[in-house]
């Protein structure tokens, strides 16, 4: 097909036009006023709110740590049960029963 | 603040005014700008908005909801001499956005925008060919159809049509080539039979 042939089809094409009355519709819907009444906007909280505590910990952190009023870390007493007849886990709980049944 | 148009402007100088001029005035929220700018431009929105979706009620809704969007945000708007084709774009969009949810119904609706001046039994058959047209240019991809919608149906220049669609004049020939490369292939095997139809009709 030659581009004059194919011209010829499109210009063969319909010329669509809006039904009778559209554009005072189209009109109408733009004047009249929205009667949707939106929410009103939730006021978002200001950054300081959150941001002068964080700031605040901070400082007070910083300031507690380089003034050595932390104690120690090595001063903590970890306790370990390092008593190995001392019952624990299902194993154990087996190995009781098996020795109250004999 | 300047203002932003004269508002001693009333609706009778509305008509002389540009686009630009009447889109600053939206800008304004003036409603009597807005609605001369539909006026002026609703027809051409419209049948943009029907070559994708060949449906007078969608075509409506969309051509609203074109012109809505630029009322609610008339700031998108980057140049307001643009404004006829920013809304044509915006309807194209809407129509892929509103098909992409619902299926497209084809509606063979050419009967009623044949030209009536016609002969009846002429009619039926130049109607047959503009239902056809019609049916194969709303197939096309999304943008070859826009592209070749607003240079050969609504007779923009390749500038204006590039910028209406955002891209560069290499772009939208590029579109342009590709769209009629796949019109011919998609009407290679009736073009002929469609065009002694045109011929007969012209006789």
């Amino acid at each position: 097909m030659q581009d004059d042939d194919l011209d010829k089809l499109l210009a063969s094409a319909s010329t669509p036009v809006p039904r009778l009355g559209f554009e005072q519709r189209l009109l109408h819907k733009i004047s009249v006023p929205n009667n949707v009444i939106a929410f009103p906007k939730r006021k978002a909280a200001s950054p300081w709110v959150i941001g002068l505590p964080l700031a605040a910990s901070l400082v007070v952190g910083l300031w507690l740590g380089v003034s050595n009023l932390l104690p120690a870390t090595d001063t903590i007493m970890v306790s370990q049960t390092t008593d190995d007849t001392t019952s624990s886990g299902f194993d154990d709980v087996v190995a009781l029963i098996e020795d109250n049944l004999s | 603040m300047a203002p932003l148009v004269n508002m001693a402007l009333r609706p009778l100088d509305f008509k002389i005014c540009t686009d630009a001029e009447l889109t600053m005035a939206v800008c304004a929220q003036d409603q009597m700008a807005f609605s001369a700018l539909i006026s002026r431009h609703y027809q051409a929105v419209y049948r943009v908005a029907w070559r994708a979706c060949r449906n007078d009620a969608d075509s409506e809704d969309v051509t609203q909801e074109a012109f809505l969007k630029l009322w609610n945000n008339p700031s998108q708007l980057r140049d307001g001499n643009a404004v006829k084709g920013w809304l044509m774009r915006v309807a194209s969009n809407l129509v892929m956005d509103r098909f992409r949810l619902k299926p497209m119904q084809d509606i063979e609706e050419a009967a009623q925008v044949a030209d009536q001046s016609m002969p009846a039994d002429a009619t039926l058959d130049h109607a047959h060919v503009a239902s056809r047209i019609d049916a194969v240019v709303a197939n096309l991809p999304e943008r070859q159809r826009l592209a070749l919608t607003l240079v050969h149906f609504e007779h923009l220049t390749n500038i204006a049509a590039a910028a209406a669609m955002e891209i560069s004049v290499d772009a939208l020939e590029s579109l342009l080539a590709r769209a009629r490369r796949s019109l011919k292939q998609t009407l290679a095997a009736d073009g002929k039979h469609l065009l002694a139809a045109i011929t007969r009709d012209g006789d």
